[in-house]
């Protein structure tokens, strides 16, 4: 009896050394041009070809500017250079390469599934932590560091210590206005910054059954922020459906014959995990992350430092220093909190459901004087379906900017970027400090959350607006 | 040819915060550059700009050859350029209680030691040092220990497989390519049962 990460672990395995190193076969590898540049002047250096050009897949998205002029000016020179980097490196080694003017261009673990890319019992990585997010469908994807990257075009593999296993069992459903974006934080929440340090997460149990595969990646993607490389959920109906109008090439070819095999594709029983946890969905609210971890959570209808259980003169400090950093005073009422900017995009929220939920809120109203609005679609595909379904419109009605595809302010390398002090409701998955820009202060939480902090001009539970 | 690591001898700085992040590190404009090179001139640059008590270890004129540090050092971001940065400034080792996953592989890859210890051994190191003032310690890798300078012994932990790496001089790609034969097998198989797999698209 075994787990499903076991079972795609074993079906990967292609030697083991004497120190007791697996040699995984990678099935897939996603490239963009901030991770790569560093592994394909090495590959060059050492006269190395990329061994298997079909198995990789690049992508221009951390670094683009999401301006509607951007074919033509990239404003910052070093952005510039290094989008022309992966351009010429993709030219030189063969890769193919979705670039600027490409309709599938995207955040690349925005556009991984929406193309297909990642099947069930797949091995997947891409340099980049939040490639965690592809194991929504099954696979086992992980972030890796340029060295393995060059590791992985060099030879198609990689040398992995196995991890334990966490099985994470989410029971009940969710309530309306409370979305998969809150049950990654109330996963991190429960089980901390490390809880799952050593561990691949797999979720499991009724909630995770009736989230769809987009809710599902964005479960996955924050698996990363509780400490796990690997967040999974095993193959169902859903995962089928989703690939089947999805899948190209090979994968179309053999669909029937791929996909029946998917069904052996999970855990033999919830005793097989190294360890174990429950949640109940249907006691989960709207979140909002108060601190500088995102486990520094409370419900939206909260105070400041909800959650905080003191501990030791570090972690006093901590706390203390998070909320210097954050502007704000312990047991302050949430919902009292003003907001300059609300920025909804990155790879966690801003698939085509993430901007249906957040029209839903915003549709017919206006936001609050003196909030900018940002709605940063993930990919271009993403960004034409909202188009014609008429979603751009309601957020450009509602007085959002409606903008090109990338990570945009979840980083703040395009030049999309917080100013210092500036407070913001962010979709994204990072509230560290200076990330969405130097003294920037993010706060994390679910799109119809931040549509709804961005009418109300400070930090408002979506329930609220609905009703 | 890579270097062998089996001691690192130097100066420790201590940091107190959990979770430092490797945007922290390593913040993410200066993902921009595309070199590997002269990353230590990057390190902790918004925390220095900010006068932050963490990287207070920087001011110091002796370089910080081991950081040691709590819980959870090198969570987030999966940017090798931190460890880049670490490197180059002049980190050879660090000793905390836990890492992020990512940044501990990255630092293997890079021949920095990450090693952990356990919660007491951890508290002992951090009073020692406080209470002796600022000094070297002296790590064995094959013998997994570090040593202060009146001899005082504490156990490390490195992950599994990384002492056998940090030990060995051979290339990490020269590594793998001696199992050529078994990717090959590997290859071969996957083509004839499951040819969906061969291909992104």
């Amino acid at each position: 009896m075994t787990t499903l990460f076991d079972k795609i672990w074993a079906s990967h395995l292609v030697a083991q050394d004497p120190s007791g190193d697996d040699l995984l076969y990678i099935d897939r590898h996603l490239v963009h041009e901030v991770s790569s540049p560093q592994a394909f002047t090495a590959l060059a250096d050492a006269g190395r070809p990329v061994r298997s050009v079909a198995r990789h897949m690049a992508v221009q998205d951390h670094n683009v500017p999401t301006t509607a002029d951007r074919l033509t000016h990239i404003p910052n020179p070093e952005s510039a250079a290094q989008i022309e980097t992966l351009r010429s490196n993709a030219r030189t080694f063969g890769v193919r390469l979705l670039d600027l003017d490409d309709r599938r261009q995207g955040i690349v673990h925005v556009v991984a599934p929406e193309q297909g890319y990642v099947l069930p019992g797949s091995t997947v990585v891409c340099g980049d932590s939040h490639t965690a997010t592809l194991g929504a469908l099954g696979a086992l994807a992980c972030g890796v560091g340029t060295s393995e990257v060059e590791h992985v075009m060099s030879t198609q593999t990689l040398w992995m210590r196995k991890p334990r296993t966490m099985g994470i069992e989410i029971t009940g459903t969710l309530a309306p206005g409370v979305y998969a974006k809150d049950l990654a934080l109330a996963v991190i929440h429960h089980i901390g910054t490390s809880g799952g340090v050593g561990h691949a997460i797999e979720y499991y149990g009724e909630a995770v059954s009736t989230l769809s595969i987009e809710a599902r990646l964005t479960l996955c993607n924050m698996t990363i922020e509780a400490g796990s490389r690997f967040g999974l959920v095993a193959p169902d109906a859903v995962t089928v459906a989703y690939l089947r109008e999805r899948v190209r090439g090979a994968a179309y070819e053999h669909f029937d014959q791929a996909s029946a095999g998917w069904a052996a594709l999970r855990t033999d029983s919830p005793a097989d995990y190294d360890k174990h946890t429950t949640l109940d969905a249907s006691a989960v609210v709207p979140m909002v992350t108060w601190g500088t971890t995102p486990a520094d959570s409370a419900a939206l209808t909260g105070r400041v430092g909800d959650g905080f259980h003191g501990g030791d003169a570090d972690e006093q400090a901590r706390f203390a220093a998070a909320l210097a950093y954050m502007g704000l005073e312990p047991g302050q009422a949430l919902g009292s909190v003003p907001i300059d900017v609300a920025f909804i995009g990155s790879c966690t929220n801003s698939r085509i459901e993430d901007l249906r939920a957040a029209a839903d809120v915003v549709r017919g109203k206006h936001i609050a004087r003196g909030v900018r609005g940002l709605v940063v679609p993930g990919s271009t595909t993403v960004k034409m379906a909202a188009e014609s379904e008429g979603l751009a419109q309601v957020f450009l009605d509602a007085g959002f900017e409606w903008r090109e595809s990338g990570c945009s302010m979840c980083i703040g390398m395009n030049g999309d970027a917080l100013t210092p002090g500036q407070r913001c409701a962010s979709t994204s998955n990072r509230n560290f400090e200076n990330r969405q820009g130097q003294g920037g202060r993010t706060h994390l939480m679910s799109p119809a959350a931040v549509a709804a902090s961005a009418l109300a001009g400070r930090f408002a539970d979506p329930r609220e607006v609905a009703a | 040819m890579k270097r062998v690591v089996s001691r690192v001898t130097g100066r420790a700085g201590v940091l107190r915060r959990d979770d430092i992040d490797t945007d922290a590190l390593f913040p993410a404009r200066f993902l921009r550059l595309t070199q590997r090179s002269g990353m230590g001139a990057y390190l902790f640059a918004d925390w220095l700009a900010e006068r932050n008590p963490e990287a207070a270890f920087m001011a110091e004129p002796v370089v910080a050859r081991v950081l040691v540090a709590p819980q959870n050092f090198g969570c987030g971001s999966s940017r090798e350029q931190a460890v880049w940065a670490l490197a180059d400034y002049g980190v050879q080792a660090v000793l905390a209680l836990s890492y992020g996953d990512i940044f501990r592989n990255n630092c293997v890859k890079n021949d920095v030691v990450a090693a952990t210890m356990t919660a007491d051994d951890h508290a002992a190191l951090v009073s020692h040092l406080e209470a002796h003032g600022p000094q070297a310690l002296d790590i064995d890798v094959p013998a997994r220990t570090v040593v202060a300078e009146d001899g005082t012994r504490w156990p490390l932990q490195l992950a599994d497989g990384h002492a056998e790496r940090l030990l060995s001089a051979e290339d990490h790609i020269a590594r793998t390519l001696r199992y050529e034969t078994a990717i090959l097998a590997h290859e071969q198989t996957v083509r004839s049962a499951s040819p969906w797999l061969a291909s992104v698209d």
